[in-house]
Parts: structure tokens; C-alpha cells; sequence
């Protein structure tokens, strides 16, 4: 018997037999004679019991078809029946025996076996593999999970504190590209959406605006200016509508008010002579002041 | 009530009958004030140093006011294209097509100015009727009068005394 073989490789033993807590070679092989010894005995025994109950079956069914049978049968089974009890009290008492010597022999076996080297040997992947994961997936009702799923306790269970205590700030920043994003952004677009009126009106800095450039004199001429200019305005309608026209003239020199603010000329090259009213201006086109 | 913000819109228009008849007033007051002062000034300053007597009357106190007049109006328009009249009104004398007064352009609508009056007030009626707001001497000149001043600023100045005026009324 090859003792390395049995025992296999030393990093691939269930049941290693060398250690401290082993028991000795010597001692193993002798219990190994044993066992084997008994297994034989044991062997023969079944096989000579097995004969032996069909030789009894047999003898019984002769004795059976015999005159006078069944009262040689009764009193073979009164004779019997001591016997038979003392067997049933063998029997219980070697059970007991087995199961005590069971007791003291699972635990020794289980602090001798590694289940780490167990574990090594298994092939995790394997039943893993033979999954059909969509298979499974499809299975699988998400609606009603989700419905069952009371999301307000489960994020009353989240503790972000915890959660933003983890996180780097200082890290997270360092890792963003501040000009890139300054890059993208359209400041021109930005301030033409600033009211800097309501700003001059609604903040301190108007107040400043008006401590720093405005005395008395100049808000006064302020005011007797837009006056007169509201004056001259209610004295141009009045005029045009005294003079009946249809047309406003231009509102000031072409270099100081754009262009469109001016009407079409009356005689332009392109128009047919019998064309009607000038065309409306395009829509995208600011409106006169 | 118009408000300097409405008044920022005409920056650049064609100056009205009333703003430029304001402006006109404020000049000849300005004129009489000064030629009356320089007047007197000049007389103390002979009476004082000389043994004659200045008597500036009739004829002699007319020409020198249309000489100082025309002085007045001639050195303000090619000095500053504008007159401190117009400057207290903020208007501006531009050329016609919005470029700035040269000392030529100044200097012919000085000379075509008395038109205004020698054609009995006929020459001023294109400032109220006309559509560029032109003058018998504008259009000589080949000139015009529009609004000119800081009305951003004036507007400003109306927006932050407006908001603090608010803010000052409501309850802390």
C-alpha cells in the first residue's frame, strides 16, 4: 500500500494525518488492520446469514406442508420467543453503542478535515455557468418587485452623512477641469440677460451710482430735459396729424439712427410705378424708437 | 410724465420745436446777462481809469449785441457744436447726415442765421413742420439739431433715486 498515494499530495489532504493533533502512523495502520479485518469478517458473515435465511425460508415452506405443522410451529415459536427478545435487546444495545461511538468519531473527523482545501477544489464557476442568467432574468417580474419595494424606508435607512463623510471634496475638485467648463459657458450670452436697470434700481449700488454722480442740478436737468423732450414729441404728433401724413420722416441723420429705422424711399429703381403701399418690414427688424 | 428712460430712446433724433425754442431762450438770456455785465464792467473799468464816460446806447448797444451774439454763437458752434443754450437742453449741431460740425459748416450757418429772423419767423417753421427739424440757416448750412446728452446716465441716476426712495419708505 502506498502510503504517499492514499494520503495524497500535502497541500491536497481533506484529512491530513500528520500534524500535532493527529494520530500517530503506527497507531493509524494498526486501526486500518482493523477495520479491514472486520470489514472481511463482516463480509462473510452477511453472506453465510444470507444462505442461511434461504435454507431456513426453505425448511420452513417443507415443515409448513407437513402434517401436524402448525402446532410444531406454535411451539417453535413459543421456544422461540425468549430468544428473540434477547436479540432485539442486543440489537438495541450495539445501535447505542454505534451512535455513542459515532458521537465522539464526527467531531474528531470534522476538526481533522480542511475545509479550506475543500473549498480550493470546489469549481465555483462551474454551476455559475450552467445558469441561464436571461433565462432567469425574464422571470423575473421588476414591476412588481418595485411595487413591493418601499423606497421611503429604504432611503430613510441610507445614512448620507456617513455617505459624504466618505467622499474627498478636495479630490473630486482637483479632478475637474475648471477651464473647460469657463470654456463653454457664454459670458456674452449671460450679460445680455442681466437687467442692469432692475440691478440700479433694486440694490445698494444704485444708491451709490446716485450719491456718486448726481447732485441737485443734474437730477433737475435730468428732469428738464426728458420733459422737453415728452413736449416735443406731443408737438410732432400734433403736426403730422394736423398735416394729415401718412408717413413719418426719419427719425434723425442716417449716421446717428440706423438705417432701418428710416422709410423706403419713395422713387426706389425697383419699384413698378403703380406698386401700392411699402412693403411691411421684416419681422427680425428692431422697432423704431 | 417722461421719464428718462423714454428720453434715452431719442438719443441721436432730430431735436423738437420746443427743445430748441428752450434753447434759443436760455442763450439770448445768457447773452443779455453777459453783454449787460460786460457793458458795465467796461464802463466802471473807463469811468475808473480814464477821464471819459463810456455811453453805450442806441445804435453803438445794438451792434455791439449783435456782435457779441454773433461772437457768442459763432465761437461756442465751432468750438464745442453747441451752444451753452443747447448744452443745458443737451442738443447738438451735426452735419445733415449725422457727422460732426466742421468749423466751415459752423461758420455758414452763422452767417445764414439772421435769415430766421429777416424772413420774419418763416425761416425757423421748418423746425416745427419739416421732417428733419431744419431751419432756414440748417439747411443753408447743411446741418441739423439732435438730442446729445448722457441720458444713461440720466437714467441711472432717475432708476437709483427711485430705488432709494423705495427702499427708504419700507418698514424695516
Amino acid at each position: 500500500m502506498d502510503d504517499d498515494a492514499s494520503h495524497g499530495s500535502p497541500g491536497r489532504d481533506l484529512v491530513p494525518l500528520s500534524g500535532a493533533r493527529v494520530v500517530p502512523r503506527e497507531l493509524a495502520v494498526a486501526a486500518d488492520l482493523v477495520l479491514g479485518a472486520g470489514s472481511r469478517t463482516v463480509g462473510v458473515a452477511l453472506r453465510l446469514g444470507s444462505a442461511g435465511v434461504d435454507v431456513a425460508r426453505l425448511g420452513g415452506r417443507i415443515t409448513a406442508a407437513l402434517p401436524g405443522a402448525g402446532l410444531a410451529s406454535r411451539a417453535v415459536s413459543a421456544a422461540a420467543r425468549p430468544l428473540v427478545a434477547d436479540g432485539a435487546r442486543m440489537r438495541d444495545r450495539a445501535v447505542a453503542q454505534a451512535q455513542r461511538a459515532l458521537e465522539q468519531v464526527v467531531p474528531a473527523i470534522v476538526e481533522l478535515t480542511d475545509v479550506d482545501a475543500i473549498v480550493r477544489q470546489v469549481d465555483a464557476d462551474a454551476p455559475v455557468r450552467r445558469v441561464d442568467a436571461d433565462a432567469l432574468l425574464a422571470r423575473v417580474d421588476v414591476d412588481a418587485l418595485l411595487r413591493r419595494t418601499d423606497v421611503d424606508t429604504l432611503l430613510q435607512r441610507v445614512d448620507v452623512d456617513a455617505f459624504l463623510a466618505g467622499v474627498d471634496i478636495d479630490t473630486v475638485i482637483a479632478r475637474i477641469d475648471v477651464d473647460a467648463i469657463a470654456a463653454r459657458i457664454d459670458v456674452n450670452a449671460i450679460v445680455q440677460q442681466v437687467d442692469i436697470d432692475t440691478i440700479v434700481e433694486q440694490t445698494e449700488i444704485g444708491t451709490i451710482v446716485a450719491r456718486s454722480t448726481s447732485g441737485f442740478a443734474s437730477e433737475a436737468l435730468d428732469a428738464a430735459r426728458a420733459q422737453t423732450v415728452g413736449a416735443d414729441t406731443l408737438v410732432t404728433r400734433l403736426v403730422e396729424r394736423v398735416m394729415r401724413r401718412r408717413t413719418e420722416g426719419p427719425p434723425g441723420p442716417p449716421l446717428l439712427v440706423p438705417e432701418q429705422d428710416e422709410p423706403p424711399p419713395p422713387s426706389a429703381p425697383t419699384s413698378a410705378p403703380e406698386a401700392g403701399p411699402p412693403p411691411p418690414p421684416p419681422p427680425d427688424a428692431p422697432l423704431t424708437p | 410724465m417722461t421719464r428718462a428712460r423714454d428720453a434715452l430712446q431719442h438719443q441721436g433724433h432730430y431735436a423738437g420745436p420746443v427743445s430748441r425754442l428752450l434753447a434759443y431762450a436760455a442763450d439770448t438770456f445768457f447773452i443779455g446777462v453777459l453783454y449787460t455785465a460786460g457793458i458795465a464792467l467796461l464802463r466802471f473799468a473807463v469811468d475808473a481809469a480814464t477821464p471819459w464816460t463810456l455811453d453805450v446806447e442806441g445804435v453803438v448797444f445794438a451792434v455791439g449785441a449783435l456782435a457779441w451774439s454773433a461772437l457768442y454763437w459763432g465761437s461756442s458752434w465751432v468750438g464745442f457744436g453747441r451752444s451753452p443754450g443747447m448744452s443745458l437742453l443737451g442738443l447738438r449741431i451735426v452735419r445733415a447726415d449725422g457727422s460732426t460740425l466742421d468749423r466751415r459748416h459752423a461758420l455758414v450757418r452763422l452767417v445764414s442765421y439772421p435769415l430766421g429772423f429777416l424772413t420774419l419767423g418763416a425761416g425757423f417753421l421748418g423746425i416745427i413742420f419739416g421732417r428733419t427739424r431744419q431751419a432756414i440757416y440748417d439747411r443753408i448750412a447743411d446741418t441739423a439739431v439732435v438730442y446729445d446728452w448722457d441720458a444713461e446716465a440720466a437714467k441711472l441716476r432717475e432708476l437709483a433715486t427711485r430705488g432709494g426712495q423705495r427702499r427708504h419708505h419700507l418698514p424695516s
